[in-house]
């Protein structure tokens, strides 16, 4: 699988030919900096979009003409990446010879997207109908509640604020309900016509066509998609503070909810990034991290404790479910476990786990068009030239010291806690709870 | 048996394969090559979180366990006797291991890019050398523990547990697949050897691997690691459970923002024989498809008039002696909805599906099969239900081609009564709505 790139109608088009898989993707996305309202009208667009266009005027009508194209799916994708955001759709079918029939399946799958893209449900206005957007801000608010109201979500949000406080990360992903429910059909109509030229579109596609016929498809379906070329924009990278933030909430669950920010100033192009990915796997990233032996092998104190890599932001995060009263104790763990990585104390054994590993999730994600299409698209928007086998290289060759050197430059910036006040009686009372 | 037995089986229509191996230890074995990078392996026994009261073929008496047993096994199968922990093994190997319980089912699984042959030795040696003392039982019932408070503040997962307490009166189903603290607090070394001992007979198991290998390689991990064992016909005690639902209706409140509901349904026409299942399985998504998804108009009424505010997810589930469908979504009143989706449910056994709507879902079930065949996981997970279940993996795809709308209606029509639907809902704390 060679990576073809050409320009494809106003775009950039990344091919990646495969007979490997029994369905074919092409991904049209365009990335443009970020902002909650930015994020909240992007939102409301799509979903409107999704609800009808003149051709195929109500849910029903446009998921038929999609099931009669083999269940072919148009969902959309609003990736936050670095500071920006990657807002588009993902077109999916069967491959052409999988299914019966001479319709060319990807063919009508575009030519049913550029309908819901440039046919849409207006009223005599110009902007979308009232009703329709009614609901979907409707729902977009019970979306943002529903999120307030998930304890391990809130923990990740609050431990985020905090810690990119000043930062366009630190923003919340949405606008407020308040501020969701003043936007009107006539902003979503005024964003729905900035976003088609917002930006250079970004076109990648996965399956079995030459980049030449699916470049002729682009250009058949959306040539006159997109604007110019926006520049990348840097998120900022800090160090973290000389003492840890401790920040907690409380709501109404039995477990609490932990969040544990590591922060360093190493961006997505230092040097450091590779070991800190080996740094992040022997911290937390597998079952023989130092977090899931210690926290939950050797002391029973949770079910999971993990932690994730942010590498545009030079930022590790730890989550866990703990009970309430070992809160100090599970902060302390690790704190501790971290330091060992930062004094060297790491195996070879465990060096050699946490390569292998990671060796194995880049392979592995070679066997997913969705993946393979996403490793590509993230890299080429954060200007990061490398494939999958260059990870595995640059990870060969680094050492403990290196890890160990990585680690160093991280500091713990911020401990978020949702604190469970059903807490104490062990589970919920079921007789009192439930009522029939 | 001395030799291994090895069949191809083939789908046509689909130009895949893939081969059953009836190993010589009395394992069956199944092996579906692919040009994966990854090869995914699922080695599994057909017990769980339901098979609380069983004994063998001459055994006089039951033994009763407590209820999470199953899944608490599952946890204390990595741990091994020379103090090793199996998952460790894999992180050294390069592979991903995991495994899960279900109602009927303990599967242990791996998947990797490289090592394969190590992996597998290492994923039938563990699974078949029990290890257990009261101290690695007393850490696990703290882990174990934790994992309950997890599920426990998830309001989907009480919403759902909510609509099978609504379902059953007696069967085991309705209890939750990890316990209880209080259950899982009884379980003893003792108890989980017995257990073992009789659901982790080879006979009572399978192996699925699929991508990257062969038979041949698989066959000779298989033949270093495991030998043969004389099969054992275990006796697995139900209670009986009648026709009727257990509640109509149950609520609960928790932290959330919206309220959310499950609806069951419960089937009370189960065929024993498998092959039958498999059609009734096949013909119940196909209605639950045909009333609940986007295409439909009831999908369309709730979404535009604002009742619901997302996807209606629906599935149906069924094992020997149980079967219901559930139906979950979001909805400011639930209690509305439920009134409507039940309404809606009549008409349409009264009037029926029209043919162009049967034949575009038969589209969507066949296209969705067909993606399955995309990912080794999905392979390999699939294939090793339908062993467990009694059913024919490629059949499937045969099933959709040549079931008929006829065949699907007189499924509907025969199930589906009114005395057969609970509501499960959940609350919010402060939902202005009182019981």
């Amino acid at each position: 699988m060679i990576p073809v790139r050409m320009n494809a109608g106003r775009g950039k088009l990344l091919a990646l030919k495969t007979d490997k898989f029994k369905i074919e993707l092409l991904t049209l996305s365009m990335t443009f900096p970020v902002s909650p309202r930015k994020r909240s009208l992007c939102s409301l667009l799509f979903s409107t979009l999704k609800r009808g266009c003149v051709p195929y005027p109500d849910i029903a009508s446009l998921s038929r003409r999609l099931d009669d194209l083999y269940d072919a799916n148009i969902t959309t994708m609003l990736n936050p990446i670095g500071d920006s955001i990657s807002a588009g759709f993902f077109c999916e079918c069967l491959a052409k010879e999988c299914a019966r029939g001479d319709e060319d399946l990807l063919g009508g799958t575009l030519d049913t997207l550029h309908k819901m893209l440039y046919e849409p449900l207006l009223d005599g206005n110009g902007s979308f109908r009232e009703k329709t957007v009614e609901i979907e801000k409707k729902n977009l608010c019970d979306s943002v509640r529903a999120s307030e109201n998930d304890p391990k979500y809130r923990a990740a949000m609050l431990c985020r604020e905090v810690m990119f406080r000043g930062e366009v990360s630190g923003l919340p992903q949405h606008e407020s309900v308040e501020r969701i429910m003043e936007i009107t059909p006539r902003d979503i109509s005024e964003f729905y016509r900035e976003y088609l030229n917002i930006s250079e579109p970004l076109f990648v596609y996965v399956g079995s066509r030459d980049a030449d016929e699916v470049k002729s498809l682009i250009e058949e379906y959306f040539p006159e998609l997109g604007g110019a070329s926006l520049e990348f924009i840097r998120p900022e990278i800090k160090k973290a503070p000389a003492e840890m933030r401790q920040v907690e909430e409380e709501m109404a669950v039995l477990q609490g909810k932990l969040t544990m920010g590591f922060r360093a100033d190493i961006g997505a192009n230092d040097p450091d990034r590779y070991a800190t990915m080996l740094l992040n796997e022997i911290f937390g990233g597998s079952p023989a991290s130092k977090l899931f032996k210690n926290v939950r092998e050797k002391q029973s104190l949770c079910y999971s404790c993990s932690s994730i890599y942010n590498y545009n932001k030079g930022a590790i995060f730890v989550q866990s479910g703990i009970s309430n009263e070992n809160k100090v104790r599970v902060i302390g763990e690790i704190a501790s476990q971290f330091d060992d990585i930062k004094n060297g104390n790491i195996s070879e054994y465990e060096l050699m786990c946490a390569k292998r590993s990671i060796e194995n999730s880049v392979r592995q994600s070679l066997d997913s068009p969705y993946s393979i299409e996403h490793f590509y698209r993230a890299r080429i928007i954060s200007g990061i030239n490398e494939t999958q086998d260059d990870i595995i290289s640059a990870l060969e060759n680094i050492e403990k010291n290196d890890v160990a050197r990585a680690a160093s430059r991280f500091g713990a910036d911020t401990c978020a806690f949702i604190r469970g006040t059903l807490a104490g009686g062990g589970e919920y009372d079921e007789e009192s709870e439930y009522d029939e | 048996m001395t030799n291994n037995e090895i069949k191809t089986v083939k789908s046509s229509l689909l130009g895949e394969e893939y081969q059953h191996i009836k190993h010589k230890s009395g394992l069956d074995i199944y092996v579906y090559p692919k040009n994966f990078s990854t090869t995914y392996a699922v080695f599994g026994t057909h017990y769980g979180s339901i098979d609380n009261c069983f004994k063998l073929e001459g055994d006089d008496e039951y033994t009763t366990v407590p209820g999470g047993i199953a899944h608490f096994l599952e946890h204390k199968m990595f741990t091994n006797e020379d103090g090793s922990d199996s998952f460790e093994r894999f992180s050294e190997l390069g592979a991903d291991a995991n495994a899960y319980t279900s109602y009927d089912k303990t599967i242990f699984l791996f998947s990797c890019t490289s090592n394969f042959r190590e992996c597998l030795s290492e994923l039938l040696s563990f699974v078949t050398h029990p290890y257990f003392t009261k101290e690695s039982v007393a850490k696990e019932q703290g882990i174990i523990g934790e994992e309950i408070g997890m599920y426990d503040d998830m309001p989907n997962n009480r919403s759902y547990y909510g609509m099978l307490e609504g379902l059953y009166c007696e069967h085991d189903i309705k209890n939750n697949i990890c316990g209880t603290v209080q259950s899982i607090s009884r379980i003893t070394p003792e108890l989980l050897y017995r257990c073992h001992e009789v659901f982790y007979n080879l006979s009572n198991m399978a192996l699925v691997v699929c991508g990257n290998t062969t038979a041949d390689e698989v066959i000779s991990v298989a033949d270093e690691q495991l030998s043969y064992k004389a099969p054992v016909k275990i006796i697995k005690k139900r209670t009986d459970e009648p026709s009727f639902v257990a509640s109509s209706r149950k609520e609960r409140k928790m932290q959330l923002a919206k309220p959310i509901f499950d609806i069951g349904i419960k089937d009370t026409c189960v065929p024993a024989e498998p092959i039958m299942r498999e059609r009734r399985e096949i013909a119940m998504s196909i209605v639950l498809d045909l009333i609940f998804s986007q295409t439909g108009e009831l999908f369309s009424e709730l979404y535009e008039s604002g009742m619901i505010s997302s996807l209606l997810h629906c599935s149906y589930t069924v094992s020997e002696g149980f079967g219901f469908c559930a139906v979950t979504g979001e909805a400011d009143d639930p209690d509305k909805v439920y009134e409507r989706i039940k309404e809606y449910i009549i008409e349409k056994r009264k009037e029926g599906f029209s043919e162009e709507d049967f034949e575009r879902c038969r589209k969507v079930f066949y296209a969705s099969f067909v993606r399955g065949l995309d990912s080794a996981e999905d392979i390999a997970e699939d294939l090793i239900e339908h062993i467990f279940d009694g059913y024919d993996y490629f059949g499937y795809a045969d099933i959709i081609n040549e079931i008929s709308l006829r065949e699907v209606m007189e499924i509907f029509r025969s199930s589906f009564s009114e005395d057969c639907f609970t509501l499960s809902a959940v609350f919010p704390f402060d939902d202005k709505k009182e019981e």
